[in-house]
């Protein structure tokens, strides 16, 4: 017997045996609902097969955006517009000027890499340390602190991380229990415990410390089937205000931007996201065309923040639109050229600095499992291209992975 | 009246879905190796079936489309953190045989094998050869070109050849060596 038949008897031997239906009607329409709502971008080969799901109905001559608080007067938007064209036969230009995460090397923006021995995603930084991630592609998730060297120091189990603050001093996972962890000045400290399934670290406040007595820090997390909470340095544990379903990301100057659509909505309701001004207690607007979850968030300067349509879900987005961050007005408009094949889509972007973004997008290719494409997109409508390759390292993991912040 | 069309698309994606769980169950326990997690990924894929069920005008394709996302759903590498946490569990869901002679002897151990395989090429060898689809078809399922199917599905069985004897597998004996 060859080896053809030989797995041809064993997977029928294996599975033929299963019967049944173990999933109701209801469970599936549950699910539904929690897809639209999440409006997640998934990367890979994911996003080469299932189709946009629903067709937010366009709003015509009022702008994208359904404004249930007047943009700030003391702020008018006064940046011109633009529409950036992705284009693949552009020339390259030059390397990112953030390092970032190709498989298990590190390239720094002067060209040096480093061998971090294994691949981590992207490593967070957490003041002269950094957090890496791994254990996705086997064995149990854990964060790996590396020195300064890149040695790894520490490791310990995690549910899900890391995330570090605007300035990288302070960095935060959910450790396997749900508890809160943050590392700062090359210690560990637990806030406090949140309950529920699958907590997700979003965003992290704060400099230097999470002691009380540095005057603290605070984390926001995700919870699957709840609500958003934050926990802080005095342990306390609070629901996200802004009616939130989820948190896709927290600015430095504290806006939140997320899902307001309730949970309990009908699936084939519009998913509708929001930005919201904590420190004035208000909702700045509410969009139900864009979605912030897993892209850019809000540029370093905090006056931007990225979104997908939120029309993607599954296919993957072939275009980002870039709002004023207390307007929601379009500052910039990114396309993939019309002439790039329909299985091609956006599957990162990171911003470089205040007026680029450094987006990646994914799509088939002859002899690998997908060609991507890394560009760099200016406010005022430039393109580059600065990588390329048909991509196969065997790990699933996405190259040009920027280090953030 | 939108009601009505509402319930009638329910109706019939229930009909569907009724007809089509199991074997979307059966290659989903092949593509991840565990129950819950393929109970889980057929969840996923139906849902995401039931959001598009009125757009999808051609109803003949529907089984492909789902079978697409069953397995594009499984390669992505977002899922994979996700569903990991979701399988950890200790009951055992009822619709698991209750005898499974394959959990012993060398069956185990190449089953084993192909756990250890990269998730595109095992999500290629689980098409090639339990859904008999053919490279073409495989390639469609997956997205990507027959070129890289018959690479991945290559790869994977010269991974199984090489790694046999780690497995407690006599390479020329059972994985049919004498016979390539």
């Amino acid at each position: 017997m060859n080896t053809e038949k030989e797995l041809t008897n064993e997977f029928h031997g294996r599975a033929d045996r299963i019967d049944g239906s173990p999933i109701s009607f209801d469970d599936v329409v549950g699910r539904a609902g929690a897809i639209r709502r999440r409006r997640r971008i998934t990367t890979g080969v994911a996003a080469l097969a299932a189709a946009a799901v629903i067709v937010p109905t366009a709003m015509f001559g009022g702008g994208l955006f359904d404004n249930d608080a007047a943009p700030d007067p003391a702020k008018p938007n006064t940046q011109q517009v633009h529409d950036a064209v992705l284009d693949p036969s552009l020339p390259e230009g030059d390397p990112p000027r953030l390092a970032y995460v190709d498989g298990p090397t590190l390239v720094q923006p002067d060209g040096t890499t480093v061998d971090l021995g294994k691949s981590y995603g992207a490593p967070r930084k957490a003041g002269d340390e950094h957090l890496g991630a791994s254990g996705f592609e086997g064995g149990e998730p854990s964060i790996d602190v590396l020195d300064q060297q890149w040695n790894v120091i520490d490791s310990v189990p995690m549910m899900n991380g890391p995330v570090s603050s605007a300035d990288g001093s302070v960095a935060a996972w959910v450790a396997l229990d749900g508890t809160v962890v943050t590392r700062s000045g090359g210690r560990s400290l637990e806030l406090g415990k949140v309950d529920g399934d699958y907590v997700t670290p979003v965003a992290v406040l704060g400099h230097d410390s999470c002691t009380e007595a540095d005057g603290g820090c605070r984390v926001f997390v995700t919870v699957q089937n709840g609500s958003p909470v934050s926990v802080d340095s005095h342990g306390i544990v609070d629901v996200v205000p802004g009616h939130f379903t989820n948190v896709a990301a927290v600015s430095a100057d504290n806006l939140i931007a997320g899902v307001v659509t309730p949970i309990s909505a009908a699936p084939t309701d519009p998913v509708c996201s929001a930005v919201y001004d904590e420190q004035a207690m208000r909702q700045l607007f509410k969009t139900c065309d864009l979605a912030f979850g897993y892209s850019a968030g809000f540029s370093p300067d905090n006056s931007l923040l990225a979104g997908y349509h939120s029309d993607t879900d599954g296919a993957g987005p072939r275009s980002m639109t870039i709002v004023d961050a207390r307007t929601g007005e379009k500052a910039l408009g990114i396309d993939l050229d019309r002439a790039i094949g329909k299985n091609t889509s956006i599957v990162g972007a990171d911003w470089e600095d205040d007026d680029h973004l450094l987006v990646r997008t994914m799509g088939p290719a002859a002899n690998a499992p997908g060609a991507y494409n890394l560009y760099r997109v200016g406010l005022d409508g430039t393109v580059e291209r600065l990588l390329e390759r048909d991509y196969d390292n065997g790990t699933m993991t996405q190259p040009w992975l920027m280090m953030q912040p | 009246m939108a009601q009505d069309r509402g319930s009638a698309k329910d109706a019939e994606f229930s009909d569907w879905m009724a007809a089509r769980q199991a074997a979307l169950l059966r290659t989903a326990y092949l593509l991840t190796g565990d129950h819950h997690g393929a109970e889980d990924l057929v969840q996923q894929t139906l849902a995401k079936v039931y959001l598009t069920w009125g757009k999808v005008r051609d109803r003949d394709a529907i089984d492909g489309y789902a079978r697409r996302i069953l397995v594009n759903e499984n390669n992505s590498i977002w899922r994979r953190a996700w569903k990991k946490r979701e399988t950890v569990s200790d009951q055992v869901p009822d619709w698991v045989p209750a005898h499974d002679a394959y959990d012993e002897g060398r069956s185990s151990a190449l089953w084993n094998l192909v756990q250890t395989l990269p998730r595109r090429q095992r999500a290629a060898v689980v098409l090639r050869y339990y859904e008999e689809l053919s490279e073409a078809e495989t390639a469609d399922v997956l997205g990507v070109s027959v070129g890289t199917v018959k690479s991945q599905t290559s790869r994977a069985l010269a991974t199984l050849r090489t790694n046999a004897p780690d497995h407690g597998i006599s390479r020329a004996l059972d994985l049919g060596e004498e016979e390539r």
